[in-house]
């Protein structure tokens, strides 16, 4: 009989007995062809990558524990889907608490793994602290970090000893990046499972290196890596014997138009492999409630692992959980996971609330919503607005915004009359446009004066030198503001003139905007023009808590 | 410590299609349908599938833009009165794309809502035109263009006095050769936080296979957006356009039962 074409895939079932797998490998060799054995937790497959017949196939399906042999055309025959026929999972041996089982897969909960970072480095805060932190955030493993052995001192590498004893301390498994065969080699004995970054996908002594242990393995994909050549990777891992193989998706680099995590990649690969897949959510946007949103997605999508970002340090902003909210958001992870058929791991406490309200909750109507002029609710939130934009800013998006200093330069009378009238100058001003930005979308366009004869000369001097944000100045000090003014753009009147002078960009859409004067000790030296487009604002605005009255 | 808010934690009053609420944090809503407007027994046996398993507006294209230009042009007006007529036999809204400025008279007649499609999301002139149409407006992002352009261009529709429009996802370009596109997740949180607009999801484009699109609806709703736009297809194989990407109408009902359970699990109206 001929070649069948394709490659011969043998699944065995959990009571296949290691010599059994031998005898199979040694019957493909007698034929005079190659066969790769891979083991994973309850199961076991068998693959001849080419010149398998029908007679062969027929043999296999008379071996002991064979419970599935077809041909498929997969160029990563240990990997398919279609070798299995289902979903495969595999345990990660345990630094666990007593009697806690930790697997990952289709038939084992949705594991939650914790990356600790700060700005500062990973290490700075040391490792006790950094896998308290993953406790903390309701992590089942945390990934402590890459251990390469290029480097010297602490960079590129991980104190294993500090980090297993951590990792044991605080009841979470110990993840360690790996770079080559000698990091594996020091942290073999010791990590729980193993990491290999995207550059190092296609390191095929790495991949060889894995296959030789019975360690996890957390594949991720390399930037620009098609599925085919992900998947490849895998199958060298899993060809030299180990089947403990997870591939994680997310956190590339790419273009500002493109996803930085690739859902559709996620979906792609619980479709064409067995495999455990992992969501990695780190890095995927700057907003932390659209991580948060990311990892559901990733989990209704199927995902069976998710990797988040979390701050071990309290000055870190953006881009990372702390690790309250991170738990917070396992809640609405478990609901998702719920309408999937699946639980997380860990399991959050019963009755455990989210502390403050969940990042989904259910919505409740407004009998009373009506919608009204833009221009004019902007306009009347912004009158009941009480304190500066930046904190307004914060407190509806939780977004710290930057201030970007659009241009400043010193002007000389004689001036505009408006200005005159407001500001009554005696001799220069400093005028500076400035834009409170969020990523690269401007939210406001400011505009302010300041009168170098009025204005304490520390003060002046940093403001010239760009060091000084005036809404931190009146936010900090003992300013005083007043002469309010709110208005629309069509009734900006000179206003619009000035703002449209800095402000090059046609930006200034429909706007609201407040003006003010302001003094310190009694001298006014200041004038501020605020202009925020309407339809940001009026969306900003309606959750932002204001007060009555403005007046100081 | 504050906690992450996702934008869905606001709600707005949004505005309304034939009775269908379209609001950010609002009820999920559907919008299924035909890629283009063939016949009107294919679009009238669409329109009657999807209709029956709960979507809430139809969608279809009588005035198609397509990569080739010896394809498939769409029917034009022929197509917008098939759409109408079948739209108000089952009393449903429906939302069709307008491509020129030429376009927006005629769709203003015949469509409740105007689709302003990923490859004119910056054409100025045509967002004039549809927001001067009074319509409720549906901005898709471009395949290649930042969250932040999009809050853009929808800036400028409500600067040119229209406040009715919802932004969608579409996909963007990728390398991966297996996929048309490749559905921005994330950028679905990011457009509700940067723009507080409607947010919908379109995972017919974002995926660009079938056997993909009701899970990647499924990703898009558990990330926050507030309405799906799909499409359905009677017999997809021989469709004239997207056959590849649209759901056969029997597997329509399945869709919603699937998306249904995600939105009640992430606290929506459905």
């Amino acid at each position: 009989m001929t070649a069948a074409g394709g490659a011969l895939t043998v699944m065995f079932d959990d009571a296949a007995r290691p010599e059994e797998l031998e005898a199979a490998l040694g019957h493909a060799e007698d034929c005079g062809l190659t066969a790769r054995v891979t083991r994973g937790d309850g199961w076991a497959v068998l693959a001849v990558p080419e010149g398998a017949d029908e007679k062969m196939a027929g043999d296999f399906r008379g071996a002991p524990h064979a419970s599935r042999v077809r041909f498929i055309s997969s160029p990563y025959p240990l990997a398919s889907l279609e070798t299995t026929g289902d979903h495969s999972s595999f345990d990660i041996r345990g630094t666990l608490p007593a009697g806690g089982r930790l697997s990952i897969g289709s038939t084992a909960p949705v594991v939650t793994l914790i990356d600790v970072g700060s700005e500062r480095g990973r290490d700075e805060s040391g490792p006790r602290h950094a896998a308290d932190s993953a406790r903390r955030a309701g992590g089942a493993v945390w990934h402590a970090g890459s251990h390469g052995s290029w480097g010297t001192g602490a960079s590129g590498r991980v104190d294993l000893l500090a980090a297993r004893d951590a990792a044991l301390e605080c009841g979470v498994a110990l993840s360690v990046g790996v770079t080559d065969r000698r990091a594996l080699e020091e942290a073999h004995s010791i990590a729980d499972m193993f990491q290999i970054e995207g550059r190092d996908m296609q390191n095929f002594d790495l991949l060889r290196a894995l296959g030789q242990v019975g360690v996890p393995v957390v594949l991720r994909r390399g930037q620009g890596a098609t599925i085919e050549e992900f998947l490849l990777a895998a199958e060298y891992v899993l060809a030299g014997g180990n089947g403990r193989v997870a591939l994680c998706e997310g956190a590339a680099a790419r273009p500002a138009w493109g996803p930085r995590f690739e859902i559709n990649a996620l979906l792609l690969l619980k479709r064409l492999t067995h495999l455990p897949v992992i969501a990695d959510v780190s890095g995927c946007s700057e907003h932390n409630s659209a991580i948060a949103a990311t990892a559901c997605a990733a989990i209704a999508a199927g995902a069976d692992g998710v990797l988040l970002p979390v701050a071990g340090d309290a000055s870190y902003s953006g881009g990372r959980l702390a690790p309250e909210q991170c738990r917070a958001s396992l809640h609405d992870m478990a609901r998702v996971a719920a309408a999937v058929g699946r639980v997380m791991n860990p399991a959050l406490p019963e009755g455990e609330e989210a502390p403050s309200p969940p990042l989904l909750v259910k919505q409740k109507r407004s009998r009373n919503a009506k919608r009204e002029e833009p221009a004019a609710s902007a306009v009347d939130v912004l009158h009941r607005l009480d304190g500066t934009l930046a904190d307004a800013i914060r407190s509806a998006t939780e977004i710290t915004p930057k201030l970007e200093v659009i241009n400043q330069k010193r002007i000389s009378p004689p001036y505009q009359r408006w200005l005159t009238w407001l500001l009554k100058p005696e001799g220069d001003l400093l005028v500076r446009w400035t834009s409170y930005k969020l990523d690269r979308l401007t939210v406001t366009h400011n505009l302010s004066y300041v009168d170098f004869a009025r204005v304490d000369g520390t003060v002046l001097a940093r403001l010239q030198a760009e060091q000084l944000n005036l809404g931190e100045l009146f936010a900090a000090s003992a300013i005083d503001k007043f002469g309010f003014a709110f208005g629309t753009g069509a009734d900006a009147g000179p206003l619009d003139a000035a703002l449209r002078e800095g402000h090059l960009d046609n930006a200034l859409h429909p706007y609201v905007w407040r003006r003010y004067i302001a003094s310190t000790s009694g001298r006014v030296g200041f004038l501020v023009i605020e202009a925020l487009p309407t339809l940001t604002w009026q969306r900003l605005l309606a959750s932002v808590t204001t007060r009555e009255g403005t007046k100081t | 410590m504050s906690t992450a808010s996702l934008p869905s934690r606001r709600v707005d009053a949004g505005f309304e299609v034939v009775g269908v609420r379209i609001a950010s944090g609002g009820p999920l809503f559907v919008v299924a349908g035909p890629c283009s407007v063939e016949s009107f027994e294919q679009y009238r046996a669409a329109a009657m599938a999807v209709h029956s398993a709960g979507a809430d507006l139809l969608r279809g294209g009588a005035f198609k833009p397509r990569t080739s230009p010896y394809a498939f042009q769409g029917l034009g007006q022929e197509g917008l009165e098939i759409m109408r007529a079948v739209a108000d036999e089952l009393s449903m809204g429906v939302v069709t794309e307008a491509l020129t400025v030429d376009d927006v008279p005629a769709i203003t007649r015949y469509a409740d809502m105007i689709q302003i499609g990923a490859r004119n999301m910056a054409n100025r002139p045509l967002l004039q035109a549809v927001a001067d149409a009074g319509r409720p407006i549906l901005l898709k992002r471009g395949m290649t263009a930042p969250v932040e352009e999009l809050v853009t261009a929808a800036e400028s529709l409500v600067g040119f006095g229209n406040e009715a429009v919802a932004v969608c996802e579409r996909g963007s370009r990728t390398s991966e050769p297996s996929l048309r596109n490749t559905l921005d997740i994330t950028a679905i949180a990011e457009m509700k936080l940067l723009s507080g607009l409607p947010v919908v999801v379109d995972p017919s484009h974002g995926t660009g296979r079938t056997d993909l699109v009701q899970a990647a609806a499924c990703a898009g709703i558990a990330a926050g957006a507030d309405g799906i736009m799909v499409e359905v297809h009677p017999h997809p194989a021989r469709a004239l356009s997207d056959g590849f990407q649209s759901l056969p109408t029997e597997d329509f009902t399945e869709f919603m039962r699937s998306v249904r359970s995600i939105a009640a699990a992430v606290g929506r109206e459905t």
